[in-house]
């Protein structure tokens, strides 16, 4: 037996199956023939992870929300030209209308907005102290170039596997994992000097 | 009109030239070189979800510690949830179409 305890870090978004891929087939079969309304449960089935691609990399839930009413006007208004699976099409249009967002605007800082969940901290200092990281953050993220802000925003916020990213990026597994790592490395050099 | 064929898709990366895939992106996306810390490797094997023995990462303590931060922030935002008004506004700009 072994005298060490190994670590593993466990939370991996899952691509959709087989089964979900047709299930968006017919339903987009079912909005070409004139159900509009069929496009709503598009809209519920993906929305999240877009919304939560659209937040990270804007860093601006205002604006990621623009984004993604954008992207999927922009997915009806196309969907007859959808190949292949619908999910990893979208979210290539809302990749897309981020980067054009980051190529468009000059950024200030941007925080993000509080949610219900339950802090788990004890103190108010040790509350003050994550909302000073969450900021930091933020800011930190948006001194990375796009293409290593992606990265990280796939791995780290949304809970992507390297092949799920390389799916949806098409690109190769190691250039996304050199991505995710030089993201790290600039991220810790950046906020080292408070944080470590 | 807006390009939306999936292919373009960083499209920009691909029109720079580059040697092999497993090099770094294209400088042609920032204006300044990245400063970039030392990351020991067995961090960015626990951030990749692989088996790390503890004790590698109990030798890189403090990074470990800041990592175990930032991951803590990234997951809270993990569970960010679309507004729930904007499914209902993204129809209603659709049927005015």
């Amino acid at each position: 037996m072994k005298g060490y305890t190994s670590v593993v870090k466990t939370s991996q978004a899952q691509p959709p199956q087989e089964d979900e891929v047709d299930a968006d087939q017919a339903i987009i079969d079912r909005v070409l023939a004139g159900d509009r309304e069929s496009f709503a449960t598009l809209i519920g089935r993906y929305s999240d992870p877009l919304y939560r691609h659209a937040v990270g990399m804007t860093g601006s839930p205002d604006d990621a929300a623009d984004i993604l009413q954008n992207s999927f006007i922009k997915a009806y208004q196309h969907l007859g030209e959808v190949r292949g699976r619908f999910d990893a099409w979208v979210f290539r249009i809302v990749a897309n209308g981020c980067k054009d967002w980051l190529k468009n605007i000059r950024r200030s800082h941007l925080s993000y907005e509080e949610d219900d969940q339950p802090s788990g901290y004890e103190t108010p200092e040790e509350e003050l102290d994550r909302g000073e990281l969450r900021g930091d953050l933020d800011e930190a993220l948006g001194a990375l170039p796009p293409s290593l802000r992606e990265a990280f925003v796939m791995k780290h916020v949304e809970g992507r596997s390297y092949e799920e990213m390389a799916e949806l990026l098409e690109t190769s597994v190691g250039a996304l994992k050199m991505r995710v790592h030089r993201a790290r490395e600039a991220l810790q050099k950046l906020l080292e000097e408070r944080y470590l | 009109m807006d390009n939306l064929d999936p292919r373009d898709a960083g499209r920009e990366e691909v029109s720079t030239p580059r040697k092999t895939t497993e090099q770094e992106p294209a400088m042609t996306d920032r204006e300044v070189p990245l400063a970039s810390a030392h990351t020991p490797e067995a961090i960015h094997a626990w951030l990749d979800g692989e088996n790390v023995n503890e004790s590698q990462l109990h030798a890189a303590e403090k990074e470990y510690a800041f990592w175990r931060r930032v991951e803590e922030e990234t997951g809270k935002r993990r569970r960010i949830q679309t507004p729930t008004s904007l499914p209902g506004e993204i129809m209603r700009a659709i049927k005015k179409d």
